[in-house]
């Protein structure tokens, strides 16, 4: 089972927070196919969060595919999200290597590096869309 | 959406000092309702109208439709815990329950009890030696196991240390969660983040006006940070409606309130917390004041 | 609701409860000597009307004046320690946040905890009140003086109706004052000064004085109270005497002296004047064919005035008592 936690100022709504820990958990591991997630009452008197908050969670969970609930008895992990074999990710980790010691060769500092990098990636995303 | 809590013009004087002004509002059922302002505002006096205590010098409030404290009935559907959450301190925890018990005729003896061991409290301490944050949850305790259906909580949080107040926020979402038929709760406090966390709905109230009023997830997805060279606000988009503007000679930062963020090469648009969020409700309730007003 | 006002109230309650079963003690066995004694000094003559009890009243001097002050006494205590903090208290510490928002109406609330205050209140003076007059009644009978002022409010039924307008006041003082030893205070001089102007200004009046006028014989100035003038002395002084009347009150001390053709006697025009003495002799006194008016309440007038008054205080009560249910409603809200 995972814990739930609230970023107060991450300016993310606190569901959402929930949603990203889930798939973060599914992600790493710590949840599998069949897993029960947390009850709504626990994770509310746990996180000292609205329950209303764990049910929009789950229920986006649900929506995603990634949990179904089954009455009376809890919500179960149903989904698995792509975790491609590590053997996939390390070419791209060794390319991402290389930009990143071009970049440091070009004089940019960390902040910069990462201002490039999310900005990239956002333009990226919305031209995709 | 039902109202539970519903004020028309409500105005509270207290002789010439005027703590609540025309302020009209409205508390859907079923959710955790976060009232959010600044020291002065009318948010206490506003939930003592709201529970009875008081009564207004104009104006309209209603709970469940009805005028607050009516009867004994309407007294045993409404849960309050007071700013400080006064408790008897010769009394012992024990005797605070049974008092609960004996005046409530919903009383949850079990729950009381249960609770009381969860905190562990002692039931034969007397209330005056307990600690800021247990005197809240014997407070709390006495409110919720009435069984309420509107639950009306006033800063209380506000005297306590981070862990207590963090116990007590668990204590009361436990309670929310529990509630067969979801109860209303109102709470009111000036810590926008513990309002982030435990409230659905949010009420932001300045100068008695309500200011900002939605769920918080509404609120947090159409409200923006636009940073731009400097401009004015009426050359920005319709649909953008600007809560808050400050300019520097160069730069204009808006908080504006849209349905999505609109890309544009020439500023950048992000999400905004929801402490700064209120912050620009309340900053710009500020510089709407009459002139004249001394600014406190 | 009845048992949080009474564990609120314990403490005082057993308070009280102890310096009645003190004073109950010492009177009890102090009052069942005296009655051996009063015995002994009235075998014979029926009423004690022969005997003299200035002895035995100063014997029992101590129980006598003691247990008489503490009936007048306990009414203003328990407006003030137990009426002025009833509501004052909750005020004070916020605790009416809490309870005012139980199942329960501020009505009812008020209701409970008055009646069980001020039923206390009226029971334990009331029981006070019957043991000092057991103790105290064959010294009345001696002395004739119940009817007096002090003696009246600490004997009978009108200390009850003290008792129940002293918790009203205290309640309704906390009400208004919000603070609890402002309001103690101000109860003990209210209840004290309301002590003092009854029998001065409204006790006198219940009933229209009997007025006589008594011939100074030698009997009549055999028992005078006073004779003599008032004053320093000179012309102005008038010649006065002070009669009483048993169980009588008095509502002079004395009463200027006139001779058969209604004049006032002062200093100098006195008849029966010597060089020796400022005061004339009895005995020629006797002869001079003089009189003096007098204003008292009879005897038979006690117990109507102990009803009267009594019930004038449950009248306050009452009104007082509409005050602070009003004052809780409105002015609070």
């Amino acid at each position: 089972m995972i814990e739930f936690h609230i970023e107060p100022r991450s300016g993310v709504a606190p569901y959402l927070q929930l949603v990203h820990q889930v798939r973060q958990a599914l992600r790493l591991g710590l949840l599998h196919q069949g897993d029960r997630l947390p009850k709504v009452k626990d994770v509310a008197a746990k996180v000292a969060i609205n329950p209303n908050t764990v049910l929009k969670a789950y229920r986006q969970l649900e929506n995603e595919g990634l949990v179904s609930p089954k009455p009376g008895v809890g919500t179960f992990v149903t989904g698995t999200l792509g975790d491609p074999a590590t053997s996939e990710h390390e070419p791209l980790r060794q390319e991402l290597r290389r930009w990143l010691a071009s970049a440091r060769a070009a004089g940019l500092d960390q902040e910069s590096i990462e201002a490039l990098f999310q900005q990239t990636f956002r333009t990226t995303v919305e031209e995709e869309r | 959406m039902t109202a539970i809590v519903e004020t028309r013009a409500l105005t509270k004087r207290y002789g010439r000092r005027t703590a609540l002004a025309d302020c009209t509002l409205t508390v859907p059922a079923g959710r955790v309702v976060g009232l959010v302002g600044p020291n002065g505002a009318g948010k206490s006096t506003l939930l003592q109208l709201a529970c009875g205590l008081l009564t207004p010098t104009s104006g309209a409030v209603e709970v469940f439709g009805r005028p607050p404290a009516a009867d004994s009935a309407q007294l045993a559907r409404v849960g309050f815990v007071a700013q400080d959450t006064p408790t008897y301190a010769t009394l012992t925890v024990a005797d605070h329950l049974r008092l609960g018990a004996r005046l409530n005729p919903h009383w949850d003896a079990a729950l009381a009890d249960r609770r009381i061991r969860q905190l562990g409290l002692d039931p034969t301490q007397r209330a005056g030696r307990l600690s800021g944050g247990q005197r809240a949850q014997l407070a709390l305790t006495l409110a919720v196991a009435k069984r309420p259906e509107l639950l009306l909580l006033d800063e209380p949080v506000a005297a306590l240390d981070p862990l207590a107040r963090r116990a007590f926020l668990q204590s009361l979402m436990e309670f929310v969660a529990e509630s067969e038929s979801q109860a209303t709760v109102v709470l009111s406090s000036h810590l926008v983040s513990d309002l982030e966390r435990v409230c659905d709905h949010l009420i932001v109230l300045a100068d008695s006006r309500v200011r900002a009023d939605g769920e918080i997830d509404d609120l947090l997805a159409t409200h923006f940070r636009l940073t731009t060279a400097r401009r004015d606000a009426d050359t920005l988009p319709a649909g953008m409606r600007v809560v808050h503007a400050e300019h520097t000679e160069r730069q204009s930062t808006f908080v504006v309130r849209a349905d999505a963020a609109v890309d544009d090469p020439s500023w950048v648009m992000d999400p905004i917390g929801l402490e700064d969020l209120v912050l620009a409700h309340l900053e710009s309730s500020a510089d709407s004041r009459p002139a004249l007003e001394p600014q406190r | 609701m009845t048992w949080l006002t009474w564990r609120q109230f314990r403490a005082q309650f057993l308070v009280a409860a102890a310096v009645l079963v003190a004073a109950t003690a010492y009177l009890l066995i102090s009052g069942l000597d005296l009655r051996d004694k009063y015995h002994d000094l009235t075998a014979g003559c029926p009423d004690g009307g022969c005997a003299d009890g200035s002895q035995l009243l100063d014997a029992y001097a101590f129980p006598y004046w003691t247990g008489s002050a503490l009936v007048l006494l306990v009414p203003a205590l328990i407006g003030a320690f137990w009426g002025a903090p009833l509501i004052a208290r909750e005020l004070e510490t916020g605790t009416y946040r809490l309870i005012w928002n139980q199942g329960i109406g501020r009505g009812r609330w008020l209701t409970v905890k008055l009646l069980l205050v001020g039923v206390t209140a009226v029971t334990v003076t009331g029981l006070l009140s019957l043991l000092v007059t057991w103790f105290a009644s064959p010294l009345d009978r001696l002395n004739h003086d119940r009817f007096t002022p002090l003696l009246f409010a600490s004997r009978g039924i009108v200390p009850l109706g003290y008792a129940a307008f002293a918790v009203a006041l205290g309640t309704c003082l906390g009400l208004f004052l919000r603070r609890t030893v402002a309001a103690m205070a101000i109860t003990l001089a209210v209840f004290a000064a309301v002590q003092v102007l009854v029998p001065l200004a409204v006790r006198p009046h219940l009933e229209q004085p009997v007025h006589s006028v008594v011939a100074l014989d030698a009997a009549t100035l055999r028992s005078t109270r006073m004779l003599g003038f008032t004053g320093s002395h000179g012309p102005s002084a008038t010649f006065v005497a002070g009669i009483a009347v048993p169980d009588a009150w008095m509502l002079s001390d004395s009463s200027p002296i006139r001779d058969s053709s209604e004049r006032v006697l002062t200093f100098g025009t006195q008849p029966c004047a010597n060089n020796s003495h400022d005061v004339p002799s009895e005995d020629c006194l006797a002869h001079a064919n003089l009189h003096v008016a007098i204003d008292y309440q009879p005897a038979d007038r006690y117990w109507p005035f102990q009803w009267i008054e009594t019930a004038i205080f449950l009248a306050l009560t009452a009104a007082l008592t509409a005050l602070t249910t009003w004052g809780l409603h409105r002015r609070l809200g």
